[in-house]
């Protein structure tokens, strides 16, 4: 490749890490805790711990109580086992989803069995925690421009891949360190990256995609197609005679000769107690890569209307099911899942190291350096630590003895003010001070959270370790490791700013007083 | 700029002609649409980081803007002439 072409290339890839950094920083961060979501929802609502899992008869007295207490809910409801030893209804109600479970026999509002908090990260994951659509398509878009990044980055490293992959040179050259660092990770990591901006792209702007190809290429004839591809069994039309629906175990035995590894999690029905009425299966399966899957029956009968589990798969549910087990590791064990969780935080790392590098690369031999660089410094402190100290603080306070804190509401509220609070505090300090003292307070946070959790629930390390809650065990484990690395990164940046480059905007401003006089802006 | 420009360009043509191969590749991929449609929707996104690719690779702006656009006419005059003139049906 010409010199010319690559360093274009070059500049490609610097334009659209930088340009992404911190979106993608935050997606990376939060997805690599959604590996474990089950785990964490286990640590954010205690009651779900010792919750034993719903039975077929549980659903059944449950379909029974719905269907003579809200006839009208018979058109369509659902009924999904949760996390919670009862199972849960839900209905629409004059134009609201209403939802219920059986406690002694009588229909009442369910406890708290879902967890705000582990839906709120995932969201975090694909949104950022903007609303409406707007966060997910810059998602999506940033994705795209990552896809860029991996593209111009192995065009650049592919000659000399295997040389930089061993070129580790930490010296006193830190701008150097962090090179290789930076290239190390991204190199080991390739394979996984362009997974995931492939993917990343696909769920977040594929509303984008079909909708182009609906308006622009198929002229109205593509969204059809979709959803007839996307479709297990058609939308049942109520025959008008009357049927007794078969109970829940023998949908779930005639769904099993289906599937046999079909581990039911949820239940949509159609059409209650019509002939023509279907109930259809979701679940989780085992032995192949796409581990969901959903069986359509008739209620009364229990014939076999469409089916959607590995095998038997539409290849548009096949694609998007493939895509989903790639994305988030769902068809590996633990270590596959630890192995996602180690490569999310590289990723973050990643991003993070892209930010520090450009502002480097840039920096000035005399003191003072540019606006630009300054403000890119105070947003990466406070962006990307700022999501860290935010998380910490909403897992924190959801452990606290209120409850508005693990609400819907209450999560967002958390996150948000300390987010945002991180970046105006990263905006009025110098920004080496901001990273350490967010860097510390992060850590403070992580390692107060099996505190906490002990305080509140009572089940501390040696307790959850003995009774065998090894998620809670787990996590708590994994929060004590993550505030410990917090812990030796701000002792790290601590060292930096003392004894680096005194021109840097890394440098403490004691030593640097020629910028001392606009680093302190509020 | 220049980058600004060229980000905007990339990101625009390359989805279009994204979906314009995506819904050629649904018309003539084989006799069944539906199938063709869940194939060619896979492509889009490599296409269009393929395309974000060139137009940075490229020497001069404004020649990746015009091959870009080139691109794109050709592929969404083939889509919408030929079947108004019936060589091809519809999905």
């Amino acid at each position: 490749m010409k010199p010319d072409t690559l360093r274009r290339l070059h500049s490609a890839h610097t334009w659209a890490g930088v340009s992404t950094s911190w979106i993608l920083f935050i997606a990376f961060f939060a997805g690599s805790i959604t590996v474990f979501s089950p785990e964490v929802h286990e640590w954010v609502v205690p009651q779900a711990r010792r919750a034993s899992a719903p039975t077929a008869q549980d659903v059944a007295a449950l379909v029974a109580a719905v269907t003579q207490a809200h006839p009208p809910a018979r058109a369509e409801f659902d009924i999904s086992l949760g996390h919670s030893s009862q199972p849960i209804a839900s209905w629409y109600s004059a134009g609201e989803r209403v939802s219920a479970q059986l406690a002694d026999g009588v229909l009442v509002p369910p406890g708290r069995t879902e967890s705000a908090l582990s839906e709120f990260i995932l969201e975090l994951h694909y949104t950022l925690g903007l609303p409406g659509e707007a966060g997910m398509y810059l998602v999506g878009i940033a994705c795209v421009i990552y896809g860029l990044a991996l593209v111009a980055g192995l065009l650049i490293y592919v000659r000399n891949l295997i040389g930089d992959l061993f070129a580790w040179r930490a010296g006193r050259n830190l701008k150097q360190f962090w090179r290789d660092a930076h290239t190390m990770v991204g190199v080991l990591s390739l394979p996984f990256h362009i997974t995931f901006a492939y993917t990343g792209a696909m769920f977040t702007i594929f509303v984008l995609m079909a909708a182009g190809l609906d308006r622009f290429a198929l002229q109205g004839r593509a969204a059809p197609l979709i959803e007839h591809a996307f479709e297990v069994a058609p939308a049942p039309e109520p025959g008008g005679e009357a049927a007794t629906p078969l109970h829940p175990a023998v949908l779930i035995a005639a769904a099993k000769r289906v599937a046999p590894s079909l581990r039911p999690t949820f239940f949509s029905y159609r059409h209650y107690g019509d002939a023509n009425g279907t109930v259809q299966i979701y679940g989780q399966v085992s032995g192949a890569l796409i581990q969901q899957g959903s069986i359509v029956l008739n209620s009364a009968s229990g014939a076999l209307i469409g089916a959607s589990v590995p095998g038997r798969m539409h290849p548009a549910n096949a694609a998007s099911g493939t895509m989903l087990a790639l994305h988030y590791g769902r068809f590996g064990g633990f270590v596959t899942r630890w192995m996602y969780f180690g490569l999310g935080l590289a990723g973050a790392f990643l991003f993070y190291s892209g930010a520090l590098l450009w502002i480097e690369s840039r920096r000035r031999r005399q003191a003072g350096q540019p606006r630009l660089h300054r403000s890119m410094a105070r947003l990466t402190v406070g962006l990307c630590i700022g999501s860290c100290l935010g998380l910490a603080v909403t897992f924190a306070a959801n452990q606290l003895p209120v409850a508005w804190f693990a609400t819907d509401l209450g999560v967002r509220v958390v996150y948000g003010v300390f987010w945002l609070g991180s970046v105006i505090f990263a905006w009025c300090r110098p920004p080496i001070r901001a990273a350490i003292e967010l860097l510390y307070a992060t850590a403070a946070f992580a390692l107060a959270l099996p505190i906490l959790n002990a305080i509140a629930s009572g089940d501390h390390l040696l307790r959850s370790a003995a009774e065998g809650h090894w998620a809670v065990f787990w996590f708590d484990m994994t929060a004590l490791a993550v505030g410990m690395s917090f812990l030796l990164l701000a002792r790290a940046v601590a060292r930096r700013a003392r004894a680096g480059e005194r021109n840097s905007v890394w440098a403490a401003p004691a030593e640097a007083p020629a910028n001392s006089e606009s680093e302190h802006r509020c | 700029m220049i980058m600004l420009i060229r980000s905007l360009a990339g990101l625009i043509g390359g989805y279009l002609l994204g979906i314009a191969l995506a819904g050629l590749w649904t018309h003539w991929g084989g006799s069944d649409a539906e199938r063709n449609l869940s194939f060619a929707m896979l492509f889009i996104v490599p296409v269009w980081i393929g395309a974000l690719a060139l137009v940075f690779a490229a020497r001069s702006t404004w020649y990746a803007c015009i091959a870009l656009l080139a691109a794109n006419a050709v592929c969404y005059s083939i889509l919408w002439a030929l079947p108004a003139i019936a060589i091809v049906g519809p999905p």
